[in-house]
Parts: C-alpha cells; structure tokens; sequence
C-alpha cells in the first residue's frame, strides 16, 4: 500500500474521517486515476486528499467555513486550470458522502486547480 | 532554546523565516513534511509544530490530529475567523503543541503563539 493510501486509513484509524469517507477517499482517487489519468502518489496528492478527507468531515458534522471573497473567487476562476478543475469536481462529489457547501466547493477547486499544475 | 517544526502545506519557507525573526536564538527551526513534522513532536525530536493551509484545519494540522491527538492541536485561523490573543495564550498554557492557521492570518498569529510559547 503507498503513502496515501496510508494517510488516509492513519485519518481513519485517528478518529478524524469515518468509514465512509475513507472508502469515499479511496474511490475518489480511483475516479482520478482511471476517468482523468491523474496517478496521484503522497507527493502530488497528498495536500488535496488531506483537505478533502477534512472537508468531508467537516460537512458530516455540520461545521461550516467561509466562502472566499470576491477577490480570491475572482483570482480562483482565471486560473487556467479553472474549467477543467470545475469538470473533474463534478465526477469527484458524485463520490462522495456528503454534498459541499459553496464554500468548501471553492476550496476543492482552488486545491484541484493546484493539482493540476503538479502533474 | 525551543525546537519548532514546519508542516502544513502553504508558505512554509516564509513562515519558518518569521518564526525565526521573532524568535532569533530562542528557536530552532526545521521545514519537514506535515507527517514528518509531527512524528518529529510526537517522538520528542520537536517541541512545537506550525503549519498553514487554505483552510487552516486540513492539511495544516491533519497528520498531527492524527499523530498526536485532537487535545494537543489547535485550529487558531480558519477562512474569516481567527482566535483572539488570549484563546491562543491559553491554548499554549493548555499546552497545545500543533498550531494550524490560514496563510492570510499567518503575520497575526504567528507573534502571538510564539511569544506565548516563549515568554509565557
């Protein structure tokens, strides 16, 4: 098992995600892999499978962040990765246990955004 | 002389650079993984560990939740909110050793924990 797969059951076993978003986890990079051709090992996805796992969490538990303002959301959609982030968001939260507030959407984008720069 | 990790994600260089600014020959400083860095608190190699992310509860403080338990980390920024100067002087006398924080409030909290951490 790699490093990721590792972070995610060390989330688990930690108390910090349920079953649930653990195999919710698992399948997400499953869908990056095999519908995006995205590989990710701890190196290149460790930061966004991180954020997402707490994300998740946070919406389990009624915890809630706040949208960026208009500026950061201005900045986030003339990045060039924007659209093809918002595409691959779109199969990713059909995974996912839980649907995502704006503002945890925003994040997941600006983090998936970043991830395509690395790959 | 008090050992500080950098984990996280976001900025970690500048932070490290702040922290060593205002702590000068009272800190000494390692950049590491958010794994590492909190393995190294958890093993005694590091007293404190500091980390940012967009967030400042994911992949900031994570790996240290999970290494060192909730009781020992704190969330001291998230998006728009930020705990005041005296949450955070008590969370360090609470003894608090993971501090998570956005990187826009970085400049304000990163004074606030480390003089608590070193002056009490």
């Amino acid at each position: 098992m790699d490093l990721l797969q590792q972070r995610i059951d060390l989330l688990h076993q930690s108390g910090q995600i349920d079953v649930q978003t653990k195999e919710s986890l698992h399948n997400v990079l499953r869908l990056l892999n095999q519908q995006f051709g995205m590989d990710l090992n701890e190196e290149t996805g460790s930061m966004m499978i991180t954020h997402l796992a707490m994300a998740v969490s946070r919406q389990l538990e009624g915890k809630s962040i706040k949208e960026m303002n208009e500026g950061q959301y201005s900045e986030l959609r003339d990045d060039g990765d924007f659209e093809k982030a918002s595409h691959i968001w779109k199969a990713v939260q059909e995974v996912l246990p839980v649907p995502f507030t704006t503002a945890e959407k925003q994040y997941m984008l600006l983090h998936l955004a970043a991830l395509l720069k690395q790959i | 002389m008090k050992k500080i990790v950098v984990g996280g994600y976001l900025e970690k260089e500048k932070i490290a650079e702040m922290i060593k600014e205002i702590g000068k020959d009272q800190v000494s400083l390692e950049i590491k993984s958010d794994f590492e860095a909190a393995m190294a608190v958890k093993n005694n190699q590091a007293d404190y560990y500091f980390g940012a992310c967009n967030t400042g509860g994911g992949g900031a403080l994570a790996m240290a939740i999970a290494m060192l338990g909730m009781n020992q980390c704190v969330s001291v920024s998230t998006p728009g909110k930020m705990l005041s100067d005296e949450e955070i002087l008590q969370s360090v006398k609470d003894g608090k050793k993971a501090f998570g924080f956005t990187p826009q409030h970085a400049e304000q909290v990163i004074p606030v924990i480390l003089n608590a951490i070193l002056n009490g």
